[in-house]
């Protein structure tokens, strides 16, 4: 075979597959169409996240305006609401108290005997809720105390007694007094329990015969067992079985602290978050007492010491990211821009060699000192440095309720922006300082960041965080050759919004 | 606007291009309908069974609608999308050639016989090429018919031209015995297995 028939050989298989077409199945469109249908998704999920974020941003600054105010409003609730938590239980005990009263009122005999048998039926009242948590039935229970289990096992028994002395009265009551009867004494399951108390609530009329009540006691009952129409005091104890009303108000209560604990157990889910952004600004102080200046005391060297050891405010605004690394543990970090501002007294000006322009004596102007120094009265100078900080802080959740307590520490990448002083009086101009090779400042600092944050939760996606903390320079601002060192400690508390994503 | 395949041959290229660069599903599927069963024929080539074809198809045109509004249009569309589907075919196939990377082989005698394809039917020209070991499948496809040089195919493989060349001359072999045998069958019987 030549290599001219090779070729052909070659172009006859080209040629064999140039208009051939094989058809792909029908799947094969719709698993296009998925995909791009995903790919859309995902740039239109991109969008929605900005746009949230944007939201979160502009909610924040409003919550800025008026968040400290909106804050001690939205705590108030919270201490009301554990108050009325307090004296519902009270109330309960009062009801208990009353009930136990009336209780004895109605027979003193058969309250003694049925004291002895409270160990017998307090597991039954416990057993009642044993299917939810444990905790919180035991609780309801501990609510009525000893003297509702009392009054309960003394209602019991007495109706039990009274049961079997009204069994040939009426074949109506008998049924259901047998039933009772039984149940009481033997424990039976809840379903059992709830049954015949939502029995005897709903229909009322149908144990009208049972038992000796006192009517004195009715206006304590649940409006739910309440006669709806007024009878004489014989009439109204024959109305209302005593049984089925404490088991009604325990029912009642079980109710109440159940819905108690679901709603707080679905305000306190903090498991929904896993990632949050966060705006804020901080103000707060600083001390650089601890900052130092090896130079002789010259008029100029005296400012700029000045200068380094003055005490100021600072004040930041920022972004940040957090996620949670595990139930307790959390990590953050974010962008902020920071700026710190000190007051300082010098006495002495820099002026260019032609003595055209002067400046305020500084730090900056420590390369011109060889030119001119010149001694002026003691005047004020703002000296402004401006950083971009970028904490990366880990944090631990004491508290990870509704409302949180979370501890912080971490470390800060400062960048240098700028350094402006401004001379008071306006008789010298303000300057400027960036970074760079000739700037006295390093343009990379790191500060060690300690601190706490007091959040507290606004609904399903947002959390207002109140963080105080410190932040200690881990390297002086100057750099070596200036013979400066100035580690200034800053106090500062913040306000910040958290958005937290849903997953 | 809803069914492609009847807007798909009533519009002209550039038409269905405007249409898939603004992201309209229904230029999208005439799109579709009008290349896809071309294309399936490339996919298979490089594959070696129906359902992997699929995958690479599938996995080309969303490329191809994805990528759309940087079409140029300096080549012909069909030439643009083939491209397409060679190289997310070449992608798929690399993932196990670098489990089997390619070797050279030895060469095989050619047979002297001259041997014609005209009575073999396409499908069976197919299964032939998928039949080929993995290397010598990928570089008789870029060569033979896709037209790619050796050094080429070599650059785009991250091999060697010699290996190219070697992977080549066994593909051709390996399909110049199988269709001596099915023309001999032909032959005998008179007519091509299909």
């Amino acid at each position: 075979m030549n290599d001219m028939e090779r070729r052909k050989f070659e172009d006859s298989f080209k040629d064999a597959f140039d208009q051939a077409e094989i058809s792909p199945s029908e799947s094969v469109w719709t698993n296009i169409e998925l995909d791009l249908e995903r790919a859309e998704g995902g740039k239109m999920k991109r969008r929605i996240l900005f746009y949230k974020l944007l939201a979160a941003a502009s909610v924040a600054f409003a919550m800025a305006v008026a968040g400290v105010g909106y804050y001690s409003l939205k705590n108030q609730p919270v201490m009301s609401g554990l108050q009325t938590a307090n004296s519902n239980q009270q109330h309960s005990a009062d009801e208990a108290n009353q009930a136990d009263t009336s209780g004895k009122a109605s027979g003193e005999a058969e309250n003694v005997n049925a004291r002895n048998t409270t160990a017998d039926t307090t597991p039954e009242i416990a057993t009642t809720a044993s299917n939810e948590k444990q905790s919180t039935i035991n609780q309801a229970a501990a609510t009525f105390d000893g003297n509702v289990q009392n009054q309960v096992a003394s209602v019991r028994k007495s109706h039990a007694q009274q049961s079997s002395r009204s069994f040939n009265s009426s074949t109506d009551n008998v049924s259901l007094v047998e039933r009772q009867g039984t149940f009481l004494p033997t424990g039976q399951d809840d379903t059992h329990q709830e049954a015949i108390v939502n029995h005897s609530v709903s229909e009322p009329t149908s144990i009208t015969s049972v038992g000796v009540w006192n009517p004195t006691s009715i206006d304590q009952l649940p409006s739910k067992v309440k006669p709806t129409h007024s009878l004489t005091g014989e009439e109204q104890a024959a109305e209302v079985d005593p049984v089925a009303v404490l088991m009604a108000k325990l029912e009642q209560r079980e109710k109440e602290l159940r819905a108690e604990e679901a709603k707080e157990n679905k305000k306190n889910n903090f498991s929904d978050e896993r990632l949050w952004t966060s705006v804020g600004f901080a103000a707060g102080a600083f001390n650089a007492g601890s900052s130092e200046m090896s130079a002789s005391a010259t008029a100029f060297n005296t400012a700029a010491n000045q200068q380094v050891t003055a005490s100021g405010v600072t004040y930041s605004m920022g972004v940040s990211v957090g996620t949670r690394l595990s139930n307790r543990w959390v990590l953050q970090g974010g962008v902020n821009y920071q700026t710190q501002s000190s007051d300082y007294t010098a006495n002495a000006v820099v002026g260019t060699s032609d003595l055209q322009e002067f400046y305020a004596a500084s730090v900056n102007n420590a390369d011109k000192v060889d030119n001119r120094i010149l001694s002026s009265d003691p005047y004020s100078v703002n000296n402004s440095l401006r950083f971009v900080t970028v904490p990366m802080q880990a944090g631990y959740m004491v508290v990870n309720k509704q409302f949180g307590v979370q501890l912080n520490a971490g470390l800060s990448t400062d960048l240098f922006l700028q350094n402006t002083i401004t001379p008071e009086g306006g008789s010298l101009d303000k300057t400027t300082q960036g970074r760079g090779e000739e700037s006295p400042y390093r343009s990379v600092n790191f500060s060690g960041l300690f601190g706490t944050e007091l959040t507290y939760k606004i609904g399903n996606h947002y959390r207002v965080a109140v963080n105080p903390g410190l932040r200690y320079p881990l390297n002086s601002i100057y750099k070596s050759d200036t013979g400066i060192d100035s580690a200034p400690l800053t106090f500062d508390v913040g306000l910040r919004f958290r958005y937290i994503f849903q997953p | 606007m809803k069914n492609g395949r009847i807007i798909g041959y009533m519009l002209s290229e550039n038409e269905l291009i405007d249409g898939c660069r603004k992201g309209d599903r229904a230029f999208q599927k005439a799109l579709y309908e009008r290349y896809c069963r071309k294309m399936m024929v490339v996919c298979s080539r490089y594959s070696k069974s129906t359902a992997e074809a699929e995958d690479v198809l599938q996995e080309a045109f969303v490329k191809v609608f994805q990528s759309i509004a940087g079409f140029r249009q300096e080549a012909k569309l069909e030439t643009w999308i083939t491209r397409i589907m060679v190289n997310t075919a070449l992608n798929a196939q690399r993932k196990k050639l670098y489990l089997f990377p390619m070797v050279d082989v030895e060469e095989i005698n050619l047979p002297e016989e001259e041997i014609s394809i005209a009575n073999i039917h396409v499908n069976q020209l197919l299964d032939m090429i998928r039949a080929l070991p993995q290397g010598c499948q990928i570089v008789f496809n870029l060569f033979a018919i896709e037209g790619y040089s050796h050094k080429e195919i070599a650059e785009q493989l991250g091999i060697s031209e010699g290996t190219s060349k070697s992977q080549f001359s066994r593909a051709k072999s390996l399909l110049q015995q199988r269709l001596l045998k099915e023309s001999t069958y032909y032959e005998r019987y008179g007519e091509a297995k299909i």
